[in-house]
């Protein structure tokens, strides 16, 4: 972050942190965009990708629990339960946001199952064309 | 069978209440029956970490203590190998993210566990999106105007990230991919931190 602002790279694609938010406001970085379906709550102001005109441009490190395949419906059921109740709290919520993160209410186990094949769906052609690789 | 194979405490406990739950009618089982143990596979301190002590703080009251273990290392993969394999009796979950869910599984030639196959999605809690951000002295307003001088100048360009192998990197890959101008160079500039 400290090389972007000092203009010793030109271009970053970082995570949104406080940090790099406190930079564009004052100026000496400039967020084109947010690569994310919706637009942040800690930055309303910023478009996203998509609707800035690079559909597609939608990279976002999700977060949550997962427990071994086969743990029986009924706690999966009680664990989101529980978790929505706590999501649902301002408190919670805030501090999510001031950690840089996107709060979701509405998550269980579908949704988050259905995450990953999406995921996985979305990016294993795009590391296979880029040639990623790990560290 | 042996009571000293199979041990007279163990026989109470799990006997007694396969006995009695096979008497009822609704299920007998109490949970949980112990602590639950949170595996964040990172090191403390990261914004992650933040995200599941949160968590753990919340279901106290209900679910009693949740122990959270930083098991870091290999982007992830250790700590989460550790949930793959462990009971599936809900007192074992794993604060997982992008990396060791979907991208360290399906980057690595031989990955230890099935990022589909060996879990259950429970809630997904928060996103965490990468962004595109330049220099102010980039004669660039938008993001339209920005990929019209990177296409022109995609030599000049250079884009840092946390380090090879994190989203931030596979968000500025997707970018170039995207826009056609695989000549934007990655640097990473400095080792990644904790997520």
């Amino acid at each position: 972050m400290t090389d972007l602002a000092a203009g010793h790279i030109p271009m970053m694609t970082p995570n949104v942190g406080a940090t790099l938010l406190q930079f564009h406001r004052a100026g000496t970085v400039r967020i084109l965009a947010i690569a994310a379906q919706q637009r942040m709550k800690a930055a309303p102001d910023i478009p996203t990708a998509i609707e800035a005109g690079l559909p597609g441009m939608v990279a976002a490190n999700f977060n949550g629990l997962f427990a071994r395949a086969g743990t029986p419906r009924a706690i999966l059921d009680q664990i989101t339960q529980l978790t929505r109740a706590a999501m649902a709290e301002d408190e919670v919520q805030k501090s999510l946001i001031t950690s840089g993160f996107e709060p979701i209410l509405d998550s269980g186990p579908e949704e988050a199952s259905g995450m990953v094949a999406d995921e996985l769906a979305r990016w294993v052609p795009i590391i296979k064309a880029t040639g990623f690789k790990m560290e | 069978m042996p009571m000293n194979l199979l041990g007279r405490r163990r026989f109470l406990k799990y006997g007694l209440a396969a006995a009695s739950a096979a008497a009822l009618p609704a299920p007998a089982f109490a949970y949980p029956d112990r602590p639950i143990r949170l595996i964040v596979p990172f090191s403390p301190g990261g914004a992650t970490d933040v995200a599941a002590r949160l968590w753990a703080e919340k279901m106290k009251p209900t679910l009693g203590t949740v122990v959270i273990e930083n098991k870091g290392g290999g982007g992830g993969v250790i700590g989460a190998t550790e949930v793959a394999r462990s009971q599936p009796d809900g007192h074992t979950f794993v604060f997982g993210n992008t990396s060791t869910q979907v991208l360290v599984p399906a980057i690595m030639p031989k990955p230890p566990y099935d990022a589909v196959k060996d879990f259950a999605g429970v809630y997904i809690m928060c996103l965490s999106p990468t962004c595109i951000v330049v220099h102010e002295s980039v004669p660039a307003r938008t993001l339209t105007e920005f990929i019209a001088y990177a296409k022109a100048n995609p030599t000049k360009l250079s884009y840092g990230t946390a380090g090879a192998g994190t989203m931030t990197n596979l968000s500025g890959e997707l970018f170039k991919h995207l826009i056609g101008t695989p000549e934007i160079t990655h640097i990473p500039t400095r080792a990644p931190r904790p997520a």
